[in-house]
């Protein structure tokens, strides 16, 4: 592949790239381009982190009367199906 | 089922993921024959995720309960209907992904929202364009107590908010549930290179507003 550039490494390979979904020949080609560039890296970075504060911000738990909720719901419909 | 954060069931893969399609099996079998136990097993393995998928299309409590609800009653009246072809989870999971979206649009009508001013621009070269300080900064070296902060996850929220509910949707399928691109493309019903791109522009996206809240300081643009 000819030299990477910031915009490819961005738009077309970083995603694939931290789920390490290319080739050994294109992951060896942004290696290179990351070893020389500190804007690129810090990109990386950051958006590999958004990604994980992505999923620590789910709710912890669904609400445990949810559940006594769903049941007594579920329970009065499919009652109701039977009729 | 699947996905890196789903226990027990969920989570297994490779060799584990035939037991899971077993245990799906026989828990289908189980509610096709009625058996008010398999519906609480049904519970047990998916109402949590459910759940979780359902507020953060809706954005709401009461209406994330409102699509659990409605999300094991559809499944629990058209199990004879599942037919096997794709995982018990994948259809679940679509269920809940379109009652929730039509529980989203019920309450807020989305006007065009475009994403292009939050993706990263470049210059003719291919290098970045912007204030070199902003483009430079590397916020993930940021102590684990300000990423975590209330003001943090507030931010992150709002900006989780405001993406347009297509972008939403693979972005909370693939980094919350833990669903790979392949299985997200399959709950949504579009190619796995649709769903790829799009959440890849929400990933940006959300990168460049934690930037402008983390970073060197507002740089204004927007």
């Amino acid at each position: 592949m000819a030299r990477v550039t910031c915009r490819q490494f961005i738009l077309d390979f970083l995603a694939d790239y931290l789920d390490a979904k290319l080739c050994p020949e294109i992951a060896a080609d942004l290696e290179r381009h990351l070893a020389i560039c500190p804007p690129c890296v810090a990109y990386m970075n950051t958006y590999k982190r958004t990604r994980e504060l992505v999923g620590q911000t789910a709710p912890a738990e669904m609400p445990q009367e949810m559940k006594t909720i769903l049941r007594r719901f579920l329970a009065e419909q499919l009652a109701k199906d039977k009729f | 089922m699947f996905g890196h954060g789903a226990a027990t069931v969920g989570g297994l893969r490779a060799g584990g993921r035939v037991v899971e399609i077993e245990a799906d099996l026989a828990l289908v079998e189980r509610l096709r024959g009625g058996d008010a136990a398999a519906l609480e097993t049904l519970m047990e393995r998916y109402a949590f995720r459910v759940y979780r998928l359902a507020y953060w299309i809706t954005r709401n409590e009461a209406d994330a309960e409102e699509v659990v609800q409605d999300v094991f009653l559809t499944v629990f009246r058209k199990i004879h209907s599942f037919e096997g072809r794709a995982a018990l989870g994948s259809w679940i999971y679509r269920v809940s992904t379109n009652a929730a979206l039509i529980k989203r649009r019920g309450r807020r009508a989305e006007v065009g929202l475009s994403l292009d001013s939050q993706l990263p621009t470049f210059l003719p070269d291919g290098h970045r364009a912007g204030d070199p300080a902003f483009v430079t900064v590397d916020w993930a070296q940021t102590p684990e107590a300000d990423l975590l902060s209330r003001e943090t996850h507030e931010n992150l929220h709002k900006a989780i908010d405001a993406l347009p509910d297509r972008h939403r949707l693979v972005l909370v399928l693939r980094d919350v549930e833990g669903l790979s691109n392949e299985e997200v493309a399959e709950v949504v019903g579009e190619s796995v290179a649709a769903v790829k791109s799009r959440l890849h522009r929400a990933r940006m996206a959300l990168r460049e507003k934690l930037t402008r809240h983390l970073g060197p300081g507002e740089d204004g643009a927007d």
